[in-house]
């Protein structure tokens, strides 16, 4: 077998081997933090991590969601993400939503205004 | 200088080449099934009509390489959505860069989406296998139980209404 194709057995053998080591929250995390990945994918990352109920899932998105500079749609899908998860897990705190940039913060608003209404009063 | 604007073109050459992918591909396209799609197809068909030949593919941005890369299937299922979309007096968020074509209303000056067309796929191991086929979202308003696959008329949760492959022949 010729050294390239070894070479390349090897090291999708490595890759498949992170890939099973990681949880499907710190993939989606590494997407969502990697800004060389295209917006749809790090939005989609944002959007899934919703679903999540890791705690790592929670603190990644309000670490984006914060970021004033961040683009707005990422901004949008981790602000309805972090409200997701807020109302799977019954827990509302508004220091979280206060800390997120405008974009984010609006969608976590919108999304609790229909699921959560009472927590907004 | 974003997108189509740094290959010399005004912002409003680039919104139009936004639209021009779709209206080239689909000029020879048949089997619609849905009247309001003939309608808005020959409506863009005669705004665009002539203009196809003067674009070249290196002219154009990422969401329309992609889009042009679809199968007829997945061209028609993007036509379809944008017609769905007016329909419901969305609104199309400019996108000079390339990414993902929005389409929501502005309220408060704040834009909420309701439909996002997402045409390259992701090759990326570390995202969800609904990541890697083209795709697009959508939803009828905030909250987590009002996600739609128009094709369908189904509602739901994020289950229903996010992810959804373009390049598929829906049946109701």
């Amino acid at each position: 077998m010729k050294i390239l194709e070894l070479t390349y057995l090897l090291n999708s053998h490595i890759e498949n081997k992170e890939i099973k080591l990681k949880t499907r929250t710190e993939r989606l995390i590494k997407v969502l933090f990697d800004f060389t990945a295209r917006e749809d994918e790090r939005d989609d990352a944002a959007m899934d991590l919703g679903s999540s109920e890791d705690e790592k899932a929670l603190d990644a998105l309000i670490d984006i969601g914060s970021n004033f500079d961040e683009n707005e749609t990422i901004l949008d899908s981790c602000g309805e993400s972090i409200a997701k998860i807020l109302v799977k897990k019954n827990f509302f705190n508004k220091e979280i939503l206060n800390k997120l940039a405008p974009a984010a913060k609006a969608a976590a608003f919108a999304f609790l205004k229909e699921e959560r209404p009472e927590w907004l009063k | 200088m974003q997108g189509g604007q740094s290959l010399g073109f005004s912002r409003n050459t680039s919104y139009f080449l936004n639209d021009l992918i779709t209206a080239v591909s689909t000029i020879n396209a048949s089997g619609f099934s849905w009247q309001s799609s003939r309608q808005t197809l020959s409506s863009t068909a005669s705004r665009f009509g002539n203009i196809s030949s003067k674009a070249s593919p290196s002219e154009l941005n990422r969401f329309h390489s992609a889009a042009r890369n679809l199968s007829e299937v997945g061209q028609n299922n993007i036509r379809i959505l944008r017609g769905w979309a007016k329909s419901k007096g969305w609104e199309k968020l400019p996108n000079p860069n390339g990414g993902p074509e929005l389409w929501g209303t502005f309220q408060n000056g704040r834009f909420k989406w309701n439909l996002k067309i997402k045409p390259e796929p992701s090759l990326r191991s570390d995202l969800n296998s609904g990541s890697k086929m083209p795709r697009f979202d959508a939803k009828l308003r905030d909250g987590g139980k009002d996600y739609i696959n128009p094709f369908t008329g189904l509602t739901g949760d994020e289950n229903i209404g996010t992810h959804l492959p373009l390049e598929f022949t829906y049946r109701k």
